[in-house]
């Protein structure tokens, strides 16, 4: 989408913009380094000594003002200790994701918690269907299952019990012929 | 004297509600829009985005995108290079936003905040809380 005004924006033209998706990034870095800096009680000074950077880029970061080069932005996250995985989700889902409410940003901390609750799962039920994590476990499809913990937040209510290391799932989508553990499943959905 | 009144705005889809401000049926977010230059349209769409964020309660940068107004409780304003977004936080009525500016026009706009805000305060101590009007606005372009 170009910049120039032709008309309201709505809701669907700003997720097209890239105005939306710089904003987006620019707070996940700030809330990672800000949680950086209180984890470790520094101030902007002590971070960019221990970065080997210059205050005013830390300063930059934390106003939301930066506009990274990879090679520096790939820095930042491996001197913060963490890996800087760049995930593309199609725009046309997203936008259709966004009609139908389903929340359209990514709670990584979430989805690292449930994926790792996933890893300790050996039975699933539902009242209607039984799925077997195992098969996710083991799929050998990275993406595929990245997009399924992508969009699980939003079509599942996930209960817990504590027995027998199990969680119930409770499909809220309205057509149950969709089973997101099966491969392509959800994009055939979409 | 004005009638106020909110809806709810199109890019706050989160739990976090936020409002633009009616002030005689006229949307005062979308009326600044309208008269909006193009070259500062991609500032405007920011502050679209920004509001998306704190809907969702995603916590974007505090300083120098935003900031708490002294001497006005409750009010705050957005910032990008030209543009301002005047923002209160009213009891029981989640996130206002009251109007936008130009960064020039800064100090003459908190003066502006600053009365409407006692006229909104009035208003809602004289008729209780603002009504939420649900406008239809396009889904798509």
């Amino acid at each position: 989408m170009g910049n120039s005004k032709s008309k309201r924006l709505t809701r669907e033209n700003l997720l097209r913009s890239s105005e939306f998706w710089i904003e987006n990034i620019r707070t996940e870095l700030y809330n990672m380094v800000q949680e950086y800096m209180d984890e470790n009680d520094l101030s902007r000074k002590d971070l960019a000594d221990e970065l080997g950077v210059s205050k005013g880029y830390i300063s930059q970061i934390l106003n939301g003002n930066s506009d990274h080069r990879i090679s520096k932005l790939a820095s930042l996250a491996t001197s913060l200790g963490k890996a800087p995985y760049v995930f593309l989700k199609d725009l046309e889902t997203v936008i259709e994701e966004d009609k139908s409410d389903i929340n359209i940003y990514i709670d990584f901390e979430e989805l690292e918690y449930k994926a790792e609750r996933c890893d300790y799962l050996d039975r699933v039920s539902s009242e209607k269907t039984e799925w077997n994590f195992n098969s996710l476990r083991n799929s050998n499809l990275p993406f595929d299952y990245l997009d399924i913990k992508a969009t699980w937040p939003s079509y599942w209510a996930v209960e817990e019990e504590q027995w027998s290391s199990s969680v119930i799932i409770k499909p809220e989508i309205n057509d149950e012929s969709i089973n997101p553990f099966e491969e392509n499943s959800l994009a055939d959905a979409a | 004297m004005p009638k106020f009144a909110l809806t709810l705005s199109q890019f706050a889809r989160g739990s976090v509600k936020v409002y633009n401000l009616l002030i005689d049926n006229i949307d005062q977010f979308e009326a600044f829009e309208d008269d909006l230059e193009d070259k500062y349209y991609s500032q405007f769409i920011s502050f679209a985005a920004t509001i998306s964020q704190i809907s969702e309660n995603k916590k974007p940068p505090p300083r120098g995108k935003r900031r708490k107004l002294e001497g006005i409780d409750g009010a705050a304003e957005m910032r990008s290079n030209d543009l301002r977004l005047y923002y209160l936080t009213l009891k029981n009525h989640g996130y206002t936003i009251c109007f936008c500016g130009y960064k020039k026009n800064q100090k003459k706009d908190i003066r502006k905040l600053n009365n409407l805000k006692r006229k909104l305060e009035n208003q809602i101590l004289e008729h209780g809380k603002l009504e939420i009007k649900k406008i239809n606005k396009g889904k798509s372009s």
